[in-house]
């Protein structure tokens, strides 16, 4: 019986010769961007290791990540790239006030290639893997970024970006207003 | 000596305590039955239509203008427009109540950061004069 059909199935392959449409494998449409997302807009960290902060959305990158920052002096979160299913938009914006993040894509966080270079015994016996260390230049593209953010800011909003966000007793996400 | 001071008459200023208009302030209009009344918030004023409803879905107030039964739109403004009755409401300590839940329920994640805020502030003056006693 399980050869007549596997026949069966090789014959209608050789009738029906279709030309398909082959797909271009490299093209992605970036995913829709929420619309109550804006640039400048407090977000609220729901994963990872900033979940509960308040950041400040920058611009919605290629791969559809969102590009965010702290900014770092206020609540420690540096420019991140964050999925947009796990934040809050909370209904506060902020003055970018011209901040300059057009050259920051998805390449800025691009994992550095380790060389392959020589296997030595030592690196391969090597207990201490290498430190992995901000290169300064980051950092001051971090720190020349943030200024221009937090010297538009209010004190409360200062202080509104250091908190951190929670429920508590009775408090329900659904029935909240963010 | 009356034990009751809320009657359901015509002119007689309701809540709508439950239903698609739950929330609402309406007027009773005229009487079906012992259980079912008519109703009109004049819609354009608190969204209510004109329909009949039981009297189990109104909390009554305590406001009413002297109307006769089966008033009609026209005279239903007049009658709310000279007693005021709305206004009265939302300045009596009910109304109010509800106005600032409503607050409540409607403040953005900033806002409920700032009331955190002041009540942080207004507590620690509390203790601050406290410990000066």
């Amino acid at each position: 019986m399980g050869q007549a059909g596997q026949q069966r199935s090789k014959q209608k392959k050789i009738c029906n010769k279709k030309t398909v449409k082959v797909k271009k494998t490299g093209e992605k449409k970036t995913p829709k961007l929420r619309k109550n997302i804006q640039p400048g807009q407090v977000l609220i960290l729901l994963a990872s290791k900033f979940r509960g902060r308040r950041v400040v959305f920058l611009k919605q990158l290629e791969s559809g990540l969102l590009l965010v920052t702290g900014p770092y002096s206020l609540n420690g979160v540096p420019l991140k790239r964050v999925n947009q299913r796990y934040c809050i938009a909370t209904s506060a914006k902020v003055n970018l006030g011209g901040a300059d993040f057009k050259s920051i894509s998805d390449t800025y966080f691009a994992r550095e290639k380790a060389k392959k270079g020589a296997q030595t015994q030592e690196k391969f016996f090597a207990t201490e893997a290498p430190k992995k260390v901000l290169p300064q230049e980051k950092k001051d593209g971090q720190k020349k970024l943030d200024e221009v953010i937090v010297k538009g800011l209010a004190e409360d909003m200062k202080s509104y970006l250091k908190s951190r966000f929670s429920l508590s007793a009775r408090t329900f996400p659904h029935e909240m207003k963010f | 000596m009356s034990m009751f001071k809320r009657f359901v008459e015509p002119g007689r200023l309701a809540l709508i305590t439950y239903g698609p208009c739950a929330g609402k302030l309406c007027t009773v209009t005229d009487i079906v039955d012992q259980k079912r009344v008519v109703v009109d918030g004049p819609e354009d004023i608190t969204g209510v239509r004109r329909h009949m409803m039981p009297i189990k879905r109104l909390s009554l107030t305590d406001f009413r203008f002297v109307a006769k039964r089966g008033i009609r739109e026209k005279v239903l403004r007049k009658g709310l427009e000279k007693s005021g009755n709305l206004n009265k409401f939302w300045e009596s300590s009910w109304g109010k109540k509800l106005k600032t839940q409503e607050a409540r329920k409607n403040m953005t994640d900033f806002e409920r950061f700032k009331v955190m805020c002041a009540k942080q502030k207004r507590s620690k003056e509390v203790k601050k004069s406290l410990k000066k006693k």
